[in-house]
């Protein structure tokens, strides 16, 4: 087999619901309002959506709430019929797509894993000579025989995780796994998806924890209202989704300040870069972070430029312009970088936002909102917005 | 998957809902030896000593015992088959297989217990000192034609009651118009001659018949004995035509399932 082989082929996929505005599940219902015309809503959950996903791939799928990530993943698991549209799949597909499912409380674990790996598709043989593998790697050899009522939630994934990945499907597909489970199970999941990588299993995996997804994924989709958005690279795609995420809860205020614009001065390019100057958008926690600016047509007179740092959910984290620092734009220039130097942002999410102004500090010229964003990766601890080097004392 | 392993997923799912039956009570599966047996006993009191129903039937409670047996699993099935589908909604969501699963694993769950309880009848019999014929082999497709009618009904209540909840109500009601008009607790002697014959087109009189006569008394009235060939064939024709029709009406509205309930 070419290692290359496409195994998914999805072509215009779409899939509409119609939900009846009162749904009747009586038959009075049915035959008072056999005469009135029944009020459905389509709901057009995907809309001619294609892609493929080659063999061996870890194809990431990412998108707001009701995009559209679930129902996609539940017609590639045949749970639902497409409304229109064409799917190949070459190889066999896990019936699954979530931890956990039919797990019982009242059954004890054991009980439980024979009762999913049935779900799975596995024989009762193949789960006897897999179940001290599935308990051992769940790590929970004392509570074999307890009720699963009894269990923590984190046991309960860690249980239903050890019995998925013995099923024995070619592609795994996998929806919100991760949620819950302690660090040191995650990275032992992690360890799993990489083994099943080099099996080359394709596993297609939707998340919302997009640290996750750039870091597993070799190819990710992003969808949004049903409509695919972006096919390709793991960061591209999470750029794009941050980019979609707040441009649309933000249009508004876009669309207000789109009419304060004056001129043709404009921004043009924004961009994060380390101290060497290389394009980069995920920083260590402390590390310089330069960012730089491209803007046309910078007129005559004496403008000014800002430039201000916020957290993902808009808190206002730092600010500088040219007029507070008492600075003056350089006539003819056209590249703009502010340094700053070894910022104490805790690790999370950031963007830019990026404006240039008169020289009263009012006239607006260009106002982008979000213009970049970049990422602080670390492991400095504590709560807020910035890191505050401190020391405990007892008395 | 393959398709052994989906006999697994039966089997699995039907000792599942076996063992939650009986989870957390003391007694365990002895419930489902005792819960007959207690019924039966009321019913004894009531029919055999009150109102001697019993008189001139050989072996009463025995006959008695087998009917309501048989009732039981018949009424289990069909209930539990009916809300099966959509009590596995969360599954049915979440994993695809062949729904119809769901609906053979609770007719099986009932089938277990069912068995359990001709332990009970057998030991009956042992102390009624029935002496076994060769008939009692006959019992075998006796149960066959039991469980595949059960199955039908079981599917056809199943597909219905994903459209209709009023089902859930219509059958309870359905259930009590059976189970008077079978003779379960009273034999068939008790009912005037015009009709018999009505009666006894009934597949679950049939059947239970079939199975006295098989098991306890060749004296038995039976269907094939009341019914003169071929009119007796349209028994046959209406458990076929029942389990046609579940299976055809499940499987075309099976792939809807995991969007409509």
């Amino acid at each position: 087999m070419k290692n290359n082989e496409t195994i998914i082929k999805v072509e215009n996929l779409t899939k509409v619901f119609k939900l009846p505005h009162e749904r009747y599940s009586t038959m009075k219902q049915h035959f008072v309002n056999i005469f009135k015309p029944k009020s459905v809503e389509k709901l057009k959950a995907l809309d001619s959506v294609s892609f493929k996903v080659k063999k061996g791939e870890f194809f990431g799928i990412i998108g707001p709430n009701g995009s559209g990530k679930s129902t996609l993943l539940k017609i590639l698991a045949q749970i639902y019929q497409p409304t229109a549209g064409k799917i190949e799949v070459n190889g066999s597909i896990s019936p699954f797509i979530e931890l956990g499912v039919g797990f019982n409380p009242e059954l004890s674990a054991r009980d439980n894993v024979f009762l999913n790996a049935a779900i799975l598709g596995l024989s009762k043989k193949e789960t006897e000579e897999r179940f001290e593998e599935i308990i051992k790697f769940s790590e929970l050899e004392e509570f074999v025989d307890q009720k699963l009522k009894n269990f923590s939630s984190g046991m309960q994934v860690r249980l239903a995780f050890s019995i998925a990945v013995q099923a024995q499907a070619d592609i795994l597909l996998v929806d919100e796994v991760l949620a819950v489970g302690d660090a040191a199970f995650q990275q032992k999941c992690f360890g799993v998806f990489q083994q099943l990588k080099k099996k080359k299993k394709t596993i297609i995996f939707v998340s919302h924890d997009l640290g996750t997804i750039e870091d597993f994924c070799d190819q990710v989709l992003l969808i949004n209202k049903g409509k695919l958005k972006f096919v390709g690279s793991p960061q591209q795609a999470v750029l794009e989704y941050l980019k979609s995420n707040t441009i649309e809860s933000n249009r508004q205020k876009a669309e207000e300040i789109a009419q304060r614009k004056e001129g043709k001065t404009k921004i043009i390019k924004a961009l994060c870069q380390d101290a060497s100057g290389n394009t980069k958008e995920i920083f260590e926690f402390g590390e310089d972070i330069v960012t730089y600016f491209e803007i046309k047509n910078l007129e005559p007179g004496q403008i000014n430029f800002g430039v201000s740092i916020h957290r993902l959910d808009g808190v206002y984290c730092f600010g500088v312009n040219t007029f507070l620092d008492d600075q003056k734009i350089k006539m003819g220039s056209s590249k703009i970088s502010v340094r700053f130097k070894s910022p104490k942002l805790l690790p999370g999410s950031y963007y830019l936002v990026a404006a240039i102004f008169g020289d009263k500090k009012e006239r607006m010229i260009d106002f982008q909102d979000r213009i970049a964003y970049f990422k602080i990766h670390g492991t400095a601890t504590g709560g807020g917005v910035t890191y505050i080097d401190h020391d405990w004392s007892y008395s | 998957m393959r398709k052994t392993n989906y006999l697994n997923l039966t089997l699995q799912m039907a000792l599942t809902d076996f063992k939650l039956k009986y989870a957390g009570s003391i007694l365990g599966y002895i419930w489902s030896l005792v819960k007959p047996l207690l019924f039966f006993g009321v019913l004894y009191v009531v029919f055999s000593v009150f109102f001697r129903f019993g008189k001139g039937v050989p072996n009463y409670p025995v006959y008695l015992l087998l009917g309501i047996v048989m009732w039981s699993f018949f009424l289990e099935s069909t209930l539990n088959g009916m809300h099966s589908v959509v009590s596995r909604g969360d599954l049915i969501r979440k994993v695809n297989f062949p729904k119809i699963i769901i609906v053979l694993a609770t007719v099986l769950t009932s089938l277990l217990t069912f068995l359990l309880n001709l332990i009970i009848v057998f030991i009956f019999m042992f102390f009624s000192k029935i002496v076994p014929s060769a008939t009692i082999l006959l019992f075998i497709p006796i149960i066959a034609e039991l469980v595949i009618f059960t199955l039908g009904v079981s599917l056809i209540l199943a597909t219905l009651y994903t459209k209709f909840r009023d089902f859930s109500h219509i059958w309870e009601v359905g259930l009590q118009v059976l189970f008077y008009a079978t003779p379960i607790i009273y034999p068939l002697s008790l009912v005037p001659a015009k009709f018999v014959k009505f009666m006894m087109v009934n597949p679950i009189a049939q059947i239970f018949q079939d199975a006295r006569w098989a098991l306890i008394s060749r004296d038995t009235a039976t269907s094939w004995s009341l019914i003169s060939y071929p009119k007796n064939l349209i028994i046959l024709a209406i458990v076929l035509a029942t389990v046609l029709v579940g299976f055809i009406i499940f499987l075309k509205s099976a792939k809807n399932f995991a969007e409509e309930i």
